[in-house]
């Protein structure tokens, strides 16, 4: 569903065809995606211009796309596009984890075992602690949390190494991997399980 | 009444580097870069967890941060057989 | 610099400073001790956060008695002109933030300059104007982040809650307070400014988007309450 926003910016700076798309979004009133899309072909545009457009005005804040049927359980939430970013994080370490231990370490995939190596040890971990610590979207930019993602899992890395080093399990292949992949994937549980309270909230479920 | 967030930042933190440092002496830890990391790390952890007020920029944070950089860069060249860390 | 001008936790804070920065260089080249040593560094640490946290002059009872202080005063106004129509959260360019109460239902006000009088006529329609409790404080307080500036003001400054969750809509703001603490706002203030921490939200959603507000609704549930502001 789109609803326009009442708001008085200015809309000089937008392009015609996010103007046309403005008009097409009447004033206050709600209407679905598909309906302003196939408004929007009728009046000439292709429906990918359509989508681009409404996103971009999305991106501007004068239009405000809602879920007419939120998920109103944290299963169901999790299960929800809303988390697509935790199970493409979930695939990634569970990906790593089979090129270590089951793909064969020979060309091609030795370099898929190292690439992916190394976003697990200097991406996964700090990115997950980033959501867990900011999980509302305009509380970092996208530049700051790659950033910031980058810093924490320097930090992270070395302090689960530190905390292997007094286990019996000490610092191997094995256990680093367990180590990583479960503070990886419970950090991004707890994240989703943040951004479903403010879902919970937006929505009113 | 709960208490002000930065008292309890100040306090959560003093109890952390107090549970550390015996810890690591007790394991007969020796290197100093270990012990300053892990304040490095509980400081920067406290700050995100109870996000207290400061009077200014800052430069706590910005000196262990200095510090941490510092200490990776020589445990990286020491790995590499470049410069020995004692 | 003397220890008069600044608090005591202060002082005590660049005292652990001063000391640690004496010892650990005494333990780490006199004595060769890392463990001293590192526990000279995290006094020193521990002193300097203790030096840079700004103290409150004003206690938090106090700040929250002079609010509640401020809601019983509009509530005698309020009471005496029979108002109970929902009032509008309305920033001005001096900062603060003033309530426009309609005599009777009407659409949020489109206000250009700063109120002159206690009652203005809009469109034909008659607005009394107050100055609620924390109009000031939103002056005070501004954020880029409204969680940021409730949670400083309604936590830090005030103790009328303990936690603050903020969310944003289209066209409205959910509020959801752990635990408020404040009196229980009297019946006709509630009916037009909303409750003491509704109210205090409202001032700095205002102040903090430039928009008209208001308190369109407030629903309590196992130890938190959900404010629900419109912005017009």
């Amino acid at each position: 569903m789109a609803k326009r926003d009442s708001s008085t910016r200015t809309i000089e700076e937008l392009d015609e065809k996010c103007k046309l798309l403005l008009d097409v979004i009447d004033e206050r009133r709600e209407v679905s995606v598909q309906d302003v899309v196939s408004r929007a072909v009728r009046k000439g545009f292709k429906d990918y211009e359509a989508a681009r457009a409404l996103h971009k005005l999305k991106m501007k804040g004068l239009v405000d796309l809602m879920d007419p049927e939120p998920p109103r359980r944290f299963t169901s939430y999790l299960t929800s596009s809303r988390c697509t970013w935790f199970w493409l994080l979930t695939f990634i370490v569970i990906l790593t984890i089979l090129t270590i231990y089951v793909f064969p370490q020979i060309t091609p995939f030795i370099y898929l075992r190292y690439a992916l190596g190394s976003i697990f040890v200097l991406y996964l971990p700090g990115a997950s602690l980033i959501e867990l610590l900011y999980p509302k979207e305009h509380d970092l930019s996208q530049l700051e949390r790659v950033a910031l993602s980058i810093g924490l899992s320097l930090a992270l890395v070395p302090l689960t190494g530190l905390a292997l080093n007094y286990t019996p399990w000490g610092i191997r292949l094995d256990p680093v991997v367990a180590a990583l992949s479960v503070l990886t994937v419970a950090l991004a549980l707890g994240a989703a399980f943040r951004k479903y309270l403010y879902h919970k909230l937006k929505h009113g479920v | 009444m709960t208490p002000d967030k930065n008292f309890m930042f100040a306090l959560v933190l003093g109890i952390l580097m107090a549970l550390t440092t015996p810890t690591l002496a007790a394991l007969g830890e020796i290197r100093l870069d270990v012990y300053v990391s892990l304040f490095t790390l509980e400081y920067f952890a406290a700050k995100a967890i109870l996000r207290p007020r400061l009077r200014v920029r800052d430069p706590v944070a910005i000196t262990l941060l200095f510090l941490f950089l510092l200490i990776v860069a020589l445990r990286v060249m020491e790995v590499l057989g470049v410069a020995p860390l004692s | 610099m003397g220890c008069r001008s600044l608090e005591r936790y202060n002082c005590l804070g660049i005292s652990l400073l001063a000391f640690g920065a004496t010892v650990t260089p005494f333990f780490y080249f006199i004595m060769s001790n890392v463990p001293l040593t590192a526990l000279g560094v995290s006094i020193m640490i521990l002193g300097a956060v203790m030096a840079l946290t700004p103290i409150n002059p004003v206690p938090k009872p106090a700040v929250r008695g002079l609010l509640e202080g401020a809601m019983l005063s509009l509530e005698g106004l309020l009471e005496e002109l029979d108002l109970s129509e929902r009032g509008y959260y309305v920033a001005h360019e001096d900062g603060l933030v003033y309530v426009y109460v309609p005599s009777s239902k009407a659409e949020p006000p489109n206000v250009d300059s700063k109120p002159r009088s206690l009652v203005v006529e809009l469109k034909g329609q008659p607005y009394l104007v107050l100055i609620p409790p924390a109009s000031a404080l939103a002056r005070e307080y501004p954020s880029t982040s409204l969680e940021d500036a409730v949670s400083t003001v309604l936590v830090d400054l005030a103790e009328l809650c303990s936690g603050v969750r903020v969310a944003k809509g289209p066209g409205y703001i959910r509020v959801e307070l752990k635990r408020p603490r404040g009196r229980r706002a009297p019946s006709r203030f509630k009916r037009v400014l909303g409750s003491l921490e509704a109210c205090v939200t409202a001032c700095l959603a205002a102040s903090a988007l430039k928009r008209p507000v208001y308190v369109s609704s407030e629903v309590e549930e196992k130890g938190w309450r959900r404010v629900t502001l419109e912005v017009a």
